[in-house]
């Protein structure tokens, strides 16, 4: 591939061509008198972006223009909201300019420019009327221009359907492979013949995945500007440094990911890092590091954005503490660590709108911060399709694949010791904590044998050998998504379609090495899965009583029914077995309040996990059944499972 | 599948993607289901496809009188009556959403 310098000029050609062809769309929208609602608005974020990219790029007559561009749109904006009539048409002649110069390189706005500018001073003092300076004929020039690759525009569906089918046809080939068995001995000819279509098939697949991906590289020539740029005017020292940047994205999201990481970046610079006074007081060197990785995690793409700077206050990380999420926090609208919006930072995009970005491309974003330390933001993309080097094990008859990049080995258990209460094997006089695949999966099956081998998986460090049934071998195979059903599960990467159409499940590494211990140990000795928690559910309502069973039972809760607080109390003090009590208020002989009221004064069960479920929806009353001990508080009318589930699943842990 | 919502029986190879097939009988509450023979897939709004383990399809047709009255049963959006007999409407998107919602490490 050739220069990054040149593969972002590509990504921006592609990315500029669909922001003009709206440009333009909405100014012909404008002239027709049936503009789009907002505008306005989408030209000034069209122009400003280009302006930003084209900075980035230094490519100064488009910026130029597009400031020019941008400022009559403030203008307007000021104004009264709408593009006037006679701004039309040059900022039609301002998007063609653009365009000559962004696609073609050639042409020069200056003359735009000026043009713009006199528009834009008759806006802003309607009452006088200038002269409008004729714009010059658009000047061809047809001299030397920047050499460029040839680039041809491809619906990305179709890409996609051409990688599903190398997909496919490395499966079909796997068969085949399979059903000539060893047929083909001894004929060299045939023998050949599949050597060679087997190293296509590979070249297909690469040039094939090529199409779709491009490496992060492509994007950060302009970041270390940026950093620069931002310290500088916050007089600090600041270093980027970036890793794994060779890692390969979807062109889809990557070609929007320019402007969050550099506002991430920014943020680093200007809210985490110390001026450098500040940062030797606290023992620091007086320069900051900024670092910028990329890491592919099966289906997954890592890019981190960490400072080594202040850290967010502790108050934040309290309040995430509460929320769930750091990243959340940091992200409400309007949030700001600025106490001022530096002059940089400017009009570009919030830490809302970069959750929102990620996001809206079927990512996620984290964050995590230690006082004095720094902050790190995490984002994690999809990658629509990858490739994975895997190694094939069996445990209970399924078939599992693990990242060969994280295998260190597999080996025979000969002797394994006990320390601390935890299995270790001794691997060339390391000690490395033993378990069980299937314990580690909370998998009932059947215990190991005892020639049972282990695979030794490692990641960041840590390491664990895990036994399982079978070593089958490694495959390279491709990364399927779990789809959002499953995609929750920690434990999995992925799956993948085997040569003889079995679903391989693509485990996590990070799991694998950090996953409780204890039951490991706990399930070699029996795979007995974990007893479900029981809950009791209290309401007078036969309907609403085995509507609820089934949403406990269908999440595999054990489930116990009564059809009033009396009756739901003998229950509790009769069966130890309930874990958790669910409730409505409104019920004959004793109440949900009552009832709460007297498991709280229980001497035994006082502390039972209690959650009202009502259509009582006033504050009074849900201070009413708090007070009288309940964990929480649900309304009926904005009832949902999903809710219930979170909350008895938060209650006793399941 | 190890570790997955418990109402989930596992995934199988649809085509070549990976499809999650959920126990449907346990889903409802209903009796039996334990040896499904069939898998019908469905495809929510959102585009996502699961399959439901199921004993038959008794019929496809067109919905006609649909009493919307008995929408407080959550996972049956509607009810309808076909000949006489009460039949329930399910709402796909809430299903899936009550296998979620189970799902376990």
């Amino acid at each position: 591939m050739s220069d990054p310098e040149t593969e972002f000029l590509e990504i921006f050609r592609d990315e500029a061509r669909e922001r003009l062809d709206r440009m333009v769309d909405t100014l012909l929208g404008l002239e027709s008198g049936q503009p789009p609602p907002d505008a306005v608005d989408s030209l000034f974020r069209e122009a400003h972006t280009l302006k930003g990219a084209a900075a980035m790029l230094e490519l100064d007559g488009v910026r130029t223009l597009a400031h020019a561009i941008e400022e009559i749109l403030e203008a307007a904006r000021a104004q009264d909201g709408g593009v006037p009539e006679e701004a039309v048409d040059p900022l039609l002649r301002a998007v063609d300019c653009l365009r000559r110069q962004i696609v073609d390189g050639t042409g020069d706005g200056a003359d735009l420019v000026s043009e713009l500018g006199a528009v834009r001073t008759r806006l802003q003092t309607p009452e006088t009327s200038d002269e409008i300076t004729p714009a010059a004929p658009p000047t061809s020039m047809d001299g030397v221009h920047p050499e460029r690759q040839r680039t041809i525009r491809v619906p990305a569906e179709k890409v996609d359907r051409l990688l599903d089918l190398v997909g496919e046809t490395a499966l079909h080939r796997r068969r085949l492979d399979h059903a000539l068995g060893n047929s083909a001995v001894g004929r060299q000819a045939v023998a050949d013949e599949l050597g060679t279509g087997e190293r296509l098939l590979d070249d297909l697949q690469d040039a094939a995945v090529g199409m779709r991906t491009l490496p992060l590289s492509s994007i950060v020539g302009g970041f270390p500007r940026a950093v620069r740029d931002v310290a500088l005017a916050e007089g600090k020292e600041v270093e980027l440094a970036t890793r794994g940047t060779e890692t390969e994205l979807d062109r889809v999201i990557l070609e929007g990911l320019s402007d969050p990481i550099v506002h991430l970046l920014r943020n680093a610079v200007a809210h985490g890092i110390e001026l450098p006074d500040e940062r030797e007081r606290r023992g620091k060197p007086r320069g900051g590091l900024v670092v910028l990785s990329a890491d592919q995690r099966g289906a997954v793409v890592v890019i981190t954005v960490s400072d080594d700077g202040a850290g967010v206050p502790q108050s934040l990380l309290e309040d995430a503490e509460k929320a769930g999420s750091l990243a959340e926090v940091l992200a409400r609208p309007g949030f700001s660590t600025a106490a001022s919006v530096s002059e940089l930072s400017g009009r570009g995009v919030g830490l809302d709108a970069v959750k929102a970005h990620v996001e809206a491309v079927g990512g996620s974003m984290e964050a995590s911060s230690r006082p004095g330390e720094g902050t790190a933001f995490e984002l994690r993309l999809p990658l629509t399709l990858a490739l994975l080097d895997v190694l094939l094990v069996e445990r209970g008859g399924h078939v599992f694949g693990i990242p060969l990049t994280n295998v260190e080995e597999g080996v025979e258990v000969e002797e394994s010791l006990v320390l601390e209460g935890k299995t270790a094997l001794r691997v060339r006089d390391r000690s490395v904590p033993l378990g069980d695949l299937a314990g580690l999966l909370r998998a009932p099956t059947a215990p190991l044998s005892e020639r049972a081998p282990a695979v030794i998986v490692a990641t960041s460090g840590r390491r664990r050998a895990l036994r399982c049934d079978r070593l089958l071998g490694e495959e390279q195979v491709v990364v399927k998504s779990l789809g959002p059903l499953l995609s929750s599960l920690p434990a999995y990467l992925g799956a993948a379609i085997l040569g003889d159409g079995r679903v391989a499940l693509l485990l996590e590494p990070g799991y694998l090495v950090r996953a409780e211990g204890d039951d490991v140990v706990r399930s070699v000795a029996a795979a007995e899965p974990a007893r479900a928690p029981k809950v009791l559910v209290v309401e007078d309502s036969f309907t609403v009583r085995e509507l609820q069973r089934s949403i406990l039972e269908a999440a595999g809760y054990r489930v116990k029914t009564a059809h009033d607080g009396r009756d739901g109390l003998n229950s509790v003090t009769s069966d130890e077995e309930i874990d958790l009590v669910v409730t409505d208020v409104e019920m004959p002989e004793m109440d949900g309040i009552e009832l709460t009221r007297a498991i709280r004064a229980h001497p035994q069960r006082s502390s039972l996990p209690i959650v009202i479920v009502t259509s009582r929806a006033s504050d009074e009353d849900e201070r009413l059944g708090i007070e009288a001990g309940a964990d929480a508080y649900m309304v009926k009318r904005n009832f949902e499972q999903q809710a219930l589930l979170e909350t008895v699943h938060r209650l006793v842990g399941r | 599948m190890p570790g997955s919502p418990p109402a989930l029986l596992g995934v199988r190879n649809l085509r070549g993607a990976v499809l999650p097939v959920v126990r449907l009988a346990a889903v409802v509450g209903a009796q039996g289901g334990e040896a499904p023979k069939r898998v019908l897939v469905v495809e929510e709004e959102s585009g996502a496809a699961a399959g439901f383990a199921i004993d038959e399809v008794l019929d496809v047709g067109e919905i006609g009188g649909v009493d919307e009255a008995a929408d407080s049963a959550l996972l049956t959006s509607q009810m309808l009556t076909d000949g006489g007999e009460l039949v329930g409407l399910l709402d796909v998107g809430r299903v899936l959403a009550v296998v979620r919602g189970g799902a376990t490490p």
